[in-house]
Order: C-alpha cells, then structure tokens, then sequence
C-alpha cells in the first residue's frame, strides 16, 4: 500500500508508504491510497544507461551515441519528454531504447510526458550531462 | 537547459545560444590582455556594439 500527493492540477509530486497528511500537504494537494507496493510503483518507468538510473550520468562530448533502456511493464507505449520535446516510444515486451547523440555538450533530462500517470523522480528520471 | 533536435532516430542536443555567448564574451575579456592588431580591435568593438544592440532591444 502506497500513498501518492498529487499537485493541484493532478500531477504526481511524490510518493511513499507511509506519508503523514498534515505534515506533506500542501495548499491544493491531495493524497491518494493505492493498493500497490512501494517497488512495483516505483519501477512502473525506468530509465537507464548501461544500467544505471536514479542519478545525473556524464559522458564526454563526442564519445558517440548513447542508448537509453526504457522499461515500462505491461504498457504498449510511453511518452517521455527529453528537454521539453514530447516523444511517443512504441514499447516491445513493455521495453524500448532511445538514441542520443553527444556531438554537442549539454545535458539531456529525460523523464515522463504524463506526470499524472508517472511520478517524475527516482528511476523515472534520467540526466545525462555530456561534456 | 538545451534544446533538441531528432535526427536519424537519435535525440542530438542544440548548442546553447546564451552558453556560446558566455564563450565568446569571455575570449573578448581574454583579448584585451594581449596587444591587439587594428583589425582584431575592430571585432572586439563590433561584438561590444552587437551586444549594446541586442541589450537595447530588450
């Protein structure tokens, strides 16, 4: 059992198992109970590169291209907004890859387009600094 | 934060236009510690005008 905040427009902010409602909440926030364990939702879209994911992973500019593991379990498709572009990955056994190229440097923030759906944090979100 | 651009299936970043700006303000700064030929002068004081410019027409 797992407990989601969610903003005034209904976008996940964050999420636990045990969360205190006079303590988290704040104006417009409201709290949802999901009969759901804590890892199963956590791991509903994972991010990665050569598998790390949770964390800001630098590569060096023009290193070559990068692929990003997408994991969503039991989904044909997802959405992920990488620096603000929205773009719809067909998923294959609830997995796909994305390309990225390190030509310039910079840094890619890859993470869910459907906030309301996906909490955008942990191993949902992905940065990667090239430089 | 950059943008991106989709090219051959892969995500490539857009060079930052202010990051580029920063550069090249910093080598101007860099310039003026070396003596400079007229010409060299000419587009230290052509970058400072463009810069005026684009400050003004904020």
């Amino acid at each position: 059992m797992i407990s989601l905040v969610r903003s005034a427009d209904g976008t996940i902010k964050t999420f636990s198992e045990f969360i205190d409602p006079q303590s988290v909440l704040g104006e417009g926030e409201s709290l949802e109970v999901l009969n759901t364990a804590f890892d199963e939702f956590a791991k509903k879209l994972v991010l990665s590169h050569a598998g790390r994911s949770g964390e800001t992973i630098v590569v060096p500019r023009s290193s070559g291209d990068l692929a990003v593991e997408v994991r969503c379990p039991g989904e044909n498709g997802v959405s992920l907004d990488i620096n603000g572009t929205v773009e719809m990955l067909p998923l294959i056994d609830g997995q796909a890859a994305l390309m990225l190229g390190t030509e310039e440097a910079g840094a890619f923030v890859i993470k869910p387009a459907d906030n309301r759906k996906y909490c955008p944090a942990g191993q949902s979100l992905l940065v990667i600094e090239v430089v | 934060m950059n943008m991106v651009a989709k090219s051959n299936g892969k995500f490539i970043l857009r060079a930052d236009a202010a990051a580029i700006a920063r550069n090249r303000s910093a080598q101007d700064r860099e310039s003026l510690n070396i003596p400079l030929k007229d010409e060299e002068l000419r587009v230290l004081l052509t970058n400072i005008l463009l810069r005026l410019e684009k400050l003004e027409q904020r």
